[in-house]
């Protein structure tokens, strides 16, 4: 028995790997069929055709192999312009490496269409100059060996890659995963009667399982778990089910060293390595959108539990440091502190030591929170974002998840340095008819008078500041931070009063205790989890076949259960019609990201004889973009090279003084600027030129033919050049 | 009489296959070949310690192997060599040392040491019982060369003594969008890389000629105004961007490349874009990934006399304590093998790495992981005020070396800086010994890789307690101990997921039940909920034992099969009657 529910899923795991194997001859357009979601073969499929009938923007990139063998594509999408597309300012949009976000998918593919097809943009330039100043590289499937869980049978929600997992460390492995019990051709869930159960119908719609509450007088009758049987006899069910490394799981910011499924090391997976490989060998990518589960847009993306943050963490200075400074090595010191003694100190100084780079020598950690300067750009895109959601009619206020520790997204944002978001394209709605206490008060935890307390705010505040709160506001802060409720809003405010604690030191408190995200964190989950009721409401509205009734089914052992639930894909892939307007409105706000990227721009070029052949040459070099060059992170991280302006003084032309270089670590949005001065020999006639380099904001250059006689010369605008 | 009783202790633990085999095999191994016969009084070239590793494969053919597992960044062979007693089985089946030397280049003699090693156990099997026990039920894997590449490199063109230490993947230091455009230079043409002087007029200087020996430079102070300025190492402004031997060849450095608790270049120089990027660990990585026997591991590297183990940052979680008892008896016992050698914690006792070899290969494969630096320059130290000064380094070169570690100064034309001096102590000296000095170190060095090694898990299988319960159904207790320092399931291993459950069988009759006895005499047990055929057992604990608990039906012989990842398969026959 146990066997043959093995093999069971051996069956059912051939004909995948068996479709993707022989290639789709690439043939003429398909007739028009009703839509639906493509598979990974016609993903295939479909960006081969888009190479043979645009053959000048579209070109397709095999960047790797999946576990499984299946390619991992990138289609770049750019047409002939002033620079090359691979040093153009670029967007790069993957999608569904979770595996089962097929939404994704079908939002990658909606863009890449609209780019290819090349319609009229939002702000009446056309796509098709759009596309000669940015390039666009569109991944459309990045976890093929799991994309077509949803077109399997049964279908179910996969995460990994091909492979296999010993999950419960029994030395077996994918030796118990779930069974399609009642033979309807998906996974749902299975309740049994049990001693130990400690779920309910719901009172007011018993189609959905509830904890049971003691205190309300409720009694457990049935154990919830996935749909399956015991296959390897263990006692447990389900516990090690088919598939390998989760790819988005395998990357290295706040990668989960004890979960198998992250994979045994970042980069383990080939799908995560083939990914980093070809992004680092495309530094011009600005902005990285993941198709994925998080949405960073109706939340801010809040980083991981246990930061520790540069600053607040204490640490021991190593011996030989400690010496130098003349403090106790066994002492604990902050960030701040240890700054504080080193920064002027000769070699300090001497060597141009930043303070990042002294704390990670003597023992500092990594970043493990956006940096608010990134925030802003993603709370300005996300007010954009939500006007498009409420004009098609879409909810902006569902709960919505956070970046997934080890994450594609997190990687981009936390170690490549891209401006990263994640999008989850599709969400149920939060449902209408909720009595009036849930309705009125909407997910943003902001009250309406703006009043909310934040962790930023609360480290500016002066005492006075503080108390004038009220309790009200402070209690709700404290909750969000999960502070013990011991810990009363008053007796904080007396604490304040008193002076025993000033506003910074409890912020520091609260950061060091995990940066009083965990509470919020868990509400947040709590809100996802409690979704049933918002789920079935749109179910019964939209989709009543989502919803498998209550069956009974007999398990191999004679235990009697019922087979039933919500269908695995409906919350995050509905029928295919219902997303025709989110991807319409997503692809726009990615063309809205792709026209705000930083881009450079030489101004102000001049050169000024000063008497005898020497003049002074002057070049500016500005962000005519709204973005800024590196984002904040990107600067941290050091993962960009700086903006530099560099004056090439032409042939019998010397510089006199110093370097041919200036450089800067980022150039703000809207203007910020670069200005070179160099002190030049010229000959009488001379050519003299300027180049702008920069990794992600295009590079560019202008030359200058003049004569000394003519004196003063000056290029008021500078021509783009390549 | 004492290599009677081990043999007898090697016929309990591998009875099936040692019954088989002539018990003679415990002789010195018979070479096929003549072997190598390097002397460890010099250091070796990559391919003289990988001729040599060739040699010994050939010479004993089913004891040692020599096998690539991968590429390193130029394309050279990532050799592993493998020493397993064919007679007792696979290497995968045993409990397994892991070895490896210069996973940075320019730490030459890491290499030498394994090589010392493997020539070592190799020649002496056979003739020392405590050696012979150990190959007998142990598996050994040598990496010798981590940093094939950049060894080579060492010894073949300009180099330093403490360059190359990376890989030879080109990146960007100083940020302008050039790869390695501006490394040393050999000013001098002599095939090393040592410093430059510069004679300045006197009072712009920072040092001054010692009036005692002009090959050193002492500081200036206010009676005696500096003349002399250094330069650093040789090289001029290849690149013209204002600065010298900014942008040389290579960046990451191995030891932060490994794949547990690993942090980017930001937070820690020497990192790649994400872990294992480099080809050279990856290789070892993927391989030990498949290889989770290995349950010590040990790296050799220079210098400073140091016995080192992970976390290599205070951000990793604290060692469960049964494992910090295995590292602290290992690293206590170092430290009197190895004389002024400390025992140390890599983060707290010397900085804070992320991604080093010894943690991945605790955090990752579950094995006991020490690194090893090699050298310690205090017999120079004349005066024995604890201090090594040039003087006395000088007095070292003149007198025991006869001049050979110090190149003189000699002035040659800069581009930039005009006539400058190029000199100084040649590549091999301060971080690795004089040859006659070496053969000791890689001896002692060797000598505490065995007792590691000795600490591997040791299972043994006591006497079976069996009472007739009639029906045909037995209760069976069967003790099982192991016998030595290291757990078979390392509790790191538990904490982190990383190595399978233990996993017990028995053959012959039906189980009923199975689990642990926590108490036999107050008849205690924790049965396992469901599957009693195959007991799952955490760990078996260093220097411990466990009780198995069976409820069988059937009579007559059963066999009892142990097969734990790290603490090797055993076996034992059982007569129920």
């Amino acid at each position: 028995m146990k066997k043959l529910g093995f093999m069971v899923m051996l069956a059912l795991a051939g004909p995948l790997v068996a479709g993707a194997a022989d290639a789709e001859p690439v043939g003429p357009e398909p007739p028009a069929t009703p839509v639906a979601y493509h598979t990974f073969q016609a993903v295939e499929s479909q960006l081969a055709r888009w190479v043979r009938k645009y053959p000048d923007t579209a070109h397709l990139e095999t960047i790797g192999k999946s576990s499984g063998g299946r390619s991992l594509y990138v289609l770049r999408i750019a047409r002939k312009g002033l620079t090359e597309p691979d040093r153009r300012p670029a967007v790069f949009v993957g999608a569904n490496i979770a595996g089962a976000r097929n939404a994704g998918t079908e939002a990658a593919l909606d863009l890449a269409k609209r780019l290819l097809e090349g319609d009229k943009g939002g702000d009446g330039e056309s796509l098709d100059l759009l596309l000669e100043r940015r390039t666009f590289y569109v991944a459309p499937a990045l976890n093929p060996d799991a994309h077509d869980g949803m077109f399997q049978v049964p279908k179910q929600r996969l995460s990994g890659a091909a492979g296999s997992l010993d999950r419960d460390l029994d030395g077996l492995v994918a030796e118990d995963g779930p069974n399609d019990l009642n033979g309807d051709g998906r996974i749902t869930l299975m309740r049994v009667i049990d001693p130990h159960g400690t779920m309910i119908p719901d009172s007011d719609d018993p189609r959905i399982m509830v904890e049971a509450e003691a205190l309300e007088g409720q009694k457990g009758k049935y154990i919830v778990r996935m749909e399956g049987v015991d296959d390897d006899g263990d006692g447990e069910f389900n516990e090690d089910g088919p598939g390998g490394v989760w790819p988005d799981k395998n990357f290295a910011q706040a990668f989960r060293y004890d979960d198998p499924e992250a994979g045994p090391w970042p980069s383990y997976s080939p799908e995560a390595k083939a990914i980093m490989d070809f992004l680092l060998r495309r530094r011009n990518i600005a902005v990285a959108v993941v198709y994925g589960a998080a949405n960073n847009l109706l939340g801010l993306p809040e980083g991981f539990g246990q930061a520790k943050e540069l600053g607040t963490l204490k640490f021991k200075i190593p011996r030989w440091i400690a010496r130098r400074f003349g403090v106790d090595p066994e002492e604990e010191f902050t960030g701040d502190e240890v700054w504080d003694m080193a920064k002027d100190m000769p070699f300090v100084r001497r060597m141009g030591i930043t303070k990042e780079r002294l704390l990670q020598f003597v023992g500092a950690g990594p970043a493990m929170k956006p940096q608010q300067q990134d925030l802003k750009i993603l709370e300005n895109l996300a007010k954009s974002h939500k006007k498009r959601l409420e004009d098609a009619g879409l909810d902006t206020k569902r709960p919505v998840r956070d970046l997934a520790p080890g994450s594609l997204t997190a990687w981009l944002y936390y170690h490549y340095g891209a401006l990263a978001l994640e999008l989850d394209v599709w969400g149920i709605p939060k449902a209408k008819k909720n009595s009036g206490k849930e309705d009125g008060q909407v997910d943003d935890s902001r009250s309406p008078k703006g009043e909310t307390l934040t962790l930023e705010r609360l480290e500016e505040m002066t005492p006075e500041e503080f108390v004038a709160l009220g309790e009200e506001t402070i209690g709700e802060f404290m909750k969000e931070v999960g502070a013990p409720p011991q810990l009363t809003p008053a007796r904080v405010i007396q604490a304040v009063e008193s002076g025993k604690m000033t506003p910074q030191r409890m912020a520091n408190m609260i950061k060091s205790m995990g940066g009083g995200k965990n509470g919020k964190k868990e509400e947040k989950e709590k809100k996802l989890q409690g979704r049933e009721k918002d789920l079935m409401a749109w179910i019964d509205a939209h989709a009543p076949e989502a919803f498998v009734p209550w069956t009974s089914v007999e398990l191999p052992d004679g235990t009697k259960g019922e087979v039933g639930g919500i269908d695995p894909f409906i919350e995050v892939a509905p029928p295919r019609e219902f997303l025709a307007k989110a991807l319409e409105l997503h692809t726009e706000t990615i063309l809205e990201i792709s026209r705000r990227l930083a881009e450079i721009q030489i101004q102000d070029l001049s050169v000024e004889p000063l008497g005898g052949g020497i003049c002074r040459v002057q070049a500016v070099v500005r962000n005519i973009g709204q973005f800024p060059t590196h984002t904040k992170m990107a600067q941290r991280a050091r993962v960009h090279l700086p903006i530099r302006l560099e004056l090439d003084p032409g042939k019998d032309g010397d510089i006199v003084t110093g370097r041919s270089f200036v450089i800067s670590e980022s150039l703000a949005g809207g203007g910020g600027a670069l200005k070179g001065e160099w002190l030049v020999k010229l000959p009488h006639r001379y050519q003299i030129t300027v180049r702008a380099l920069s990794d992600n904001a295009g590079t560019t250059s202008t030359s200058l033919l003049g004569d000394l006689a003519a004196g003063k010369i000056s290029l008021p605008v500078g021509k783009e050049g390549s | 009489m004492k290599r009677r009783s081990l043999l007898n202790s090697a016929v309990m633990l591998f009875g099936i296959v040692l019954t088989l085999a002539p018990l003679a095999l415990a002789g010195p191994l018979q070479p096929k070949r003549p072997l190598p016969e390097p002397r460890f009084n010099r250091l070796h070239h990559n391919d003289e310690i990988f001729d040599a590793l060739r040699g010994y494969a050939a010479a004993y053919p089913a004891w040692a192997t020599l096998e690539s597992i991968g590429k390193s960044s130029q394309g050279n062979d990532m050799w592993l060599f493998t020493i397993n007693n064919p007679v007792t089985g696979r290497a995968l089946d045993k409990p397994a040392m892991y070895v490896d030397g210069s996973t940075h280049a320019n730490e030459v003699q890491g290499a030498e040491t394994v090589f010392y090693l493997i020539d070592y156990m190799l020649k002496n099997y056979g003739k020392l019982p405590r050696l012979t026990t150990l190959m007998d039920r142990a598996a050994f894997y040598f990496v010798p060369v981590v940093s094939p590449d950049s060894r080579a490199q060492w010894f073949d063109a300009p180099s330093t003594r403490d360059w190359p230490r990376s890989v030879q993947v080109a990146i960007d230091d100083d940020r302008d969008g050039l790869a390695d455009e501006d490394g040393y230079d050999d000013l001098n043409g002599d095939g090393l890389i040592t410093q430059m002087r510069l004679k300045v007029p006197p009072g712009q200087g920072r040092f001054r000629l010692d009036p005692d020996d002009p090959r050193i430079l002492i500081p200036a102070d206010e009676n005696h105004p500096g003349d002399y300025n250094l330069l650093g190492l040789e090289g001029i402004d290849n690149d013209g961007d204002g600065r010298i031997n900014e942008d040389g060849i290579g960046y990451v450095d191995p030891n932060r490349t490994w794949g547990y608790e690993w942090q980017p270049r930001y937070v820690q120089m020497g990192a790649p874009d994400y872990p294992l990027q480099i080809p050279e660990t990856r290789a070892i990585a993927l391989w030990a990934e498949a290889h989770k026997n290995i349950a010590a591991a040990q790296s050799f590297h220079n210098s400073g006399g140091m016995i080192l183990r992970g976390p290599g940052s205070k951000t990793q979680p604290r060692y469960p304590m049964s494992d910090l008892r295995v590292y602290d008896k290992i690293g206590e016992m170092g430290e009197t093998m190895l004389p002024g050698y400390g025992y140390m914690i890599t983060w707290k006792d010397l900085y804070t790495a992320y991604g080093t070899t010894d943690d991945h290969f605790f955090g990752r494969i579950g094995a006991f992981a020490i690194t090893n630096e090699l050298y310690r320059e205090e017999h120079k130290d004349a005066d024995g005020d604890g201090k090594v000064t040039d003087e006395e380094r000088m007095s070292f070169n003149d007198l025991m070396t006869l001049g050979r570690m110090f190149v003189d100064w000699q002035e040659v034309e800069h581009p930039q800086y005009g006539a400058v001096e190029v000199g100084g102590w040649r590549r091999d000296t301060g971080r690795i010994p004089e040859g006659w000095m070496l053969e000791e170190e890689c001896h002692r060095n060797a000598a505490f890789v065995l007792y590691h090694a000795r600490q591997l898990p040791f299972l043994e299988f006591g006497e079976p307690k069996i009472r007739n319960l009639g029906n045909g159904i037995r209760r069976l207790e069967v003790p099982l101990y192991n016998r030595r320092t290291i757990a078979s399931r390392p509790a790191v291993a538990q904490r982190l997921k990383i190595v399978r459950k233990d996993v017990v069988t028995l053959q012959g009759a039906v189980v009923l039940a199975s689990g642990m006895v926590e108490n036999s005499w107050l008849n205690l047990v924790e049965l396992q909920k469901k599957r009693p055929e195959r007991l799952l057992v955490d760990a078996v604990p260093g220097e411990g034992f466990v009780t198995l608990f069976f409820l069988v039906e059937g009579g007559g012989q059963v066999r009892l099969q142990y097969d734990s990842v790290k603490g090797g398969r055993i076996s034992r026959e059982i007569d129920l009657e």
